[in-house]
């Protein structure tokens, strides 16, 4: 995943802040209790702000559990729960689907780890895959389409961006209420178009020099292999009517008990992430992933 | 029936005054305006007429604005691009974009539709481009420099909001990175 998806710390409550990291935690617990330790490694934030979104009903009270990265000392987790398990699941299918894709693209010694890490997820990711078939189905479907798209070194980075936000569309699947769904999806559908628009602008110098595929490089004349500030504004602005979309849905959405988190992440967070990455202070060097 | 203190987000018993300034923010938030070409526009609608009635009722009937009035473009044109229009409205992309890419006359018109299929898409940067060629095509026309300088942002911005002073400062912005970085290190803890 991207690691996108974050809240602005800063804007949490004290008491906000600590039910975030008890999802994060609870997450990474869930995915041991399902899958075995091996599953830990991949708990992230993303799939954090998936719990929130789809968690309904009362707020669930953490409870203290041992962690193994604090050389076991205790933390508070959040019980798992429908939300928790398919966001665990879902945390499963993403990585292995993202490793898949890493086997095909990167260089020699990149492949090799990424053939090692889906042989070690083997079990996990077939059980996975066998618990949500639908969602499995539009990952496979929507990555071949992404990968047909960058082979045709497509111009539009509507049409590519599409592709990946149709993939986390599908995790609204969780709900089966029909209006429920149908909101999730267009906040998902943006928040994915979001993160692949954000990654493009973050690899844009990378791309340009390995010769890989990046829509800004072909939707765009580029100078010194960046962005000209006049068609950076005009790609800002359009990364922010996505941003802006995700809102109205969100909005639309009913109350639940974190609902402060999940304003938090797309009113404050999701903007400061782009203005971040747009002005590099992101990720400091040597830090990337 | 839902309770109308409860839909406006008010406590039992809140003055006019506080009824008023609850209706008048959620009216704001849920304008159709702020739902043009949004395929949640319906809902939208919804949530306003529940706002509006549950305005009415605690004002004791009094007439409210009517902004929950219909609104989604008329249907009053003709030929292909009327019936390309129509479909947009039904909600069939897929069929309209058959449509239009059909016709060999590519006037303002056929690239004002152009922007609208890829903005009910969510498709902003495609949207934004033929938004532009259509006023440039046709300066004096309302709808199309409208949409133009909207640039395919859909209408709701979510800066309307109370959430307006996002951003900060830099400072703030590398603490926070800072902060994430450090948390991934030591897997979401403090």
């Amino acid at each position: 995943m991207f690691g996108y998806v974050l809240p602005r710390r800063d804007k949490l409550s004290e008491a906000e802040n600590a039910r975030y990291r008890a999802a994060y935690c609870g997450l990474c617990r869930d995915l041991k209790k399902r899958y075995g330790f091996r599953a830990r490694f991949l708990v992230n934030y993303d799939m954090t702000f998936l719990y929130f979104l789809l968690q309904e009903g009362e707020a669930k009270q953490p409870e203290h559990r041992y962690c193994p990265a604090r050389l076991f000392c205790k933390k508070d987790c959040l019980p798992p729960d429908g939300a928790m398990d398919y966001a665990a699941d879902l945390s499963v299918l993403l990585s292995c689907w993202k490793l898949r894709d890493a086997k095909r693209d990167d260089g020699f010694f990149k492949r090799a780890a990424a053939s090692l890490c889906l042989w070690l997820y083997k079990k996990p990711f077939r059980k996975a895959a066998a618990a949500h078939e639908y969602e499995n189905r539009v990952f496979a479907e929507q990555l071949a389409r992404l990968s047909t798209l960058e082979d045709q070194r497509c111009e539009s980075i509507d049409r590519a961006a599409d592709a990946f936000a149709s993939l986390l569309k599908a995790c609204a699947g969780y709900h089966a209420d029909e209006t429920l769904r149908r909101t999730k999806e267009l906040l998902l559908y943006h928040v994915g178009r979001f993160l692949y628009l954000t990654d493009a602008l973050e690899d844009l110098q990378k791309d340009n020099k390995s010769g890989a595929y990046n829509p800004l490089r072909y939707r765009y004349a580029l100078q010194d292999g960046a962005l000209t500030q006049a068609d950076k504004e005009q790609f800002l602005e359009t990364v922010d009517a996505s941003i802006s979309l995700a809102a109205s849905a969100l909005e639309l959405l009913p109350e639940t008990a974190d609902r402060a988190i999940l304003n938090n992440i797309i009113y404050y967070g999701l903007p400061a992430v782009l203005k971040c990455v747009a002005d590099g202070s992101f990720r400091k060097k040597g830090n990337r992933r | 029936m839902k309770d109308p203190y409860e839909v406006l987000g008010v406590p039992h018993g809140a003055s006019d005054e506080e009824i008023k300034k609850a209706y008048r923010e959620l009216a704001r938030k849920y304008h159709p305006d702020n739902y043009t070409n949004n395929p949640l526009a319906d809902l939208a609608e919804e949530k306003m007429k529940e706002i509006n009635e549950a305005y009415d009722i605690l004002t004791s009937g009094k007439a409210t604005d009517g902004s929950s009035s219909s609104y989604g473009g008329s249907s009053s044109y003709g030929g292909d691009l009327g019936e390309v229009r129509r479909l947009i409205q039904l909600g069939n992309l897929d069929a309209a974009e058959a449509k239009l890419d059909g016709i060999a006359n590519h006037n303002a018109e056929w690239y004002y539709l152009r922007g609208v299929i890829a903005q009910r898409r969510g498709w902003m940067d495609e949207a934004a481009q033929n938004f532009r060629i259509a006023a440039n095509m046709e300066p004096g026309n309302f709808e199309y420099t409208r949409a133009a300088q909207s640039a395919g942002g859909g209408g709701y911005t979510y800066r309307q909001t109370q959430y307006n002073d996002y951003g900060g400062n830099d400072d703030l912005c590398n603490l926070c990175s800072t902060l994430m970085c450090l948390n991934c290190l030591c897997n979401g803890c403090r």
